[in-house]
């Protein structure tokens, strides 16, 4: 598993084997562990932040069989549309998002907005667990994967209580312990 | 196994080129200071790219042509000063950092005074030529008082062309 942590918020590094912000010493790290299971943290030091996901997209698009998990998703998209990668290329996120599943990569990711998740990755998820929401603009983007009746859940939700969704249809209201 | 292998070999085919991007030159420190930077690295677009900067950008023409709209000269008011103070001066910047940068520089930044400077006035100055031909060209209105309509004494017809009768536009003292 590989977390790419930009804003280096993570509260928890020492469960990771390896916590670093230096591509070549996670392609070094992955290379030795190609065939073992493995926690990276990676936090960009310097740098663009877009550079740095392109590295480490890369690594793990080429490595597959893992788990990728993306904060902020904000940073790699905008608008519903992946940000454009910082060379000109396709970008990573694209590549991974829609041929990942050859390689049995998985993406996992948090975004403040719904819309800062690119419209192909929205929906080809299978999951969302989303907090409440009332911006009636956001709320739509998400109905169009979720469907209208689980999105006009999302603005009546309390504190901390979220929205589990998963593409088989199955809906589940989550509540912190103690709410009513 | 052979699979275990192409792995690898895949892996380090597929990432041989990534570099560290904190390692890679950052424009700023490759420009000293005083000489041209790179626009993007100067002035990030999404940093003032907002409704209020593309407002600005709509209304500048206006305010540098100051146009005559009936008989009064229209002049920025409160909020359109605002606007203009808020987003006239990241566009001033982002412009000519954008085109200070080109390799046609000088030439493109003398273009751009110029235009700024000539372009209202010339634009101003025809259409003040084309109106006062246009008013030399058609005959003054007659005025030509309805039965219905009592004018005042000191109403002319020639002052508000838009009347042909002058019996609707009296206004309000």
């Amino acid at each position: 598993m590989i977390l790419f942590d930009p804003l280096g918020k993570c509260e928890r590094p020492g469960e990771f084997d390896l916590v670093t912000g230096s591509p070549s010493e996670l392609r070094e790290f992955v290379a030795k562990n190609l065939r073992g299971n493995f926690r990276v943290l990676y936090q960009p030091k310097g740098g663009s932040i877009i550079g740095h996901w392109r590295c480490v997209g890369v690594v793990a698009y080429a490595a597959g069989d893992l788990t990728l998990a993306v904060d902020e998703m904000g940073f790699l998209c905008e608008g519903g549309n992946f940000k454009p990668d910082c060379r000109g290329d396709d970008p990573i996120l694209y590549k991974i998002v829609h041929f990942g599943r050859h390689r049995n990569i998985r993406v996992i990711c948090t975004a403040q907005l719904p819309k800062n998740i690119a419209t192909n990755y929205r929906d080809l998820s299978d999951e969302f667990r989303i907090f409440q929401m009332v911006d009636g603009r956001q709320v739509d983007y998400l109905s169009e994967r979720i469907g209208k009746e689980t999105a006009a859940l999302l603005p009546k939700l309390g504190k901390y209580a979220f929205v589990l969704w998963r593409s088989d249809g199955e809906v589940v209201i989550v509540k912190p312990k103690g709410s009513s | 196994m052979s699979d275990d292998q192409s792995v690898e070999e895949r892996f380090a085919a597929e990432t041989a080129s990534v570099t560290d991007p904190s390692s890679e030159p950052i424009v700023s420190e490759i420009f000293t200071p005083g000489t041209e930077p790179e626009p993007d690295q100067t002035f990030p677009l999404e940093s003032f790219i907002t409704e209020e900067f593309i407002a600005a950008i709509l209304s500048l023409p206006g305010a540098i042509m100051a146009r005559r709209t009936g008989d009064e000269w229209w002049r920025p008011d409160d909020d359109e000063a605002e606007l203009l103070g808020k987003g006239g001066a990241p566009a001033a910047r982002y412009l000519v950092s954008k085109y200070l940068n080109d390799s046609s520089g000088p030439f493109a930044a003398l273009g751009m005074v110029l235009g700024a400077v000539y372009a209202p006035k010339v634009m101003r100055s025809t259409i003040e030529r084309k109106r006062k031909k246009r008013r030399s060209a058609e005959p003054p209105p007659t005025y030509q008082p309805s039965a219905e309509s009592q004018p005042s004494s000191d109403y002319e017809a020639a002052e508000n062309p838009t009347s042909s009768s002058g019996s609707a536009v009296m206004q309000d003292e």
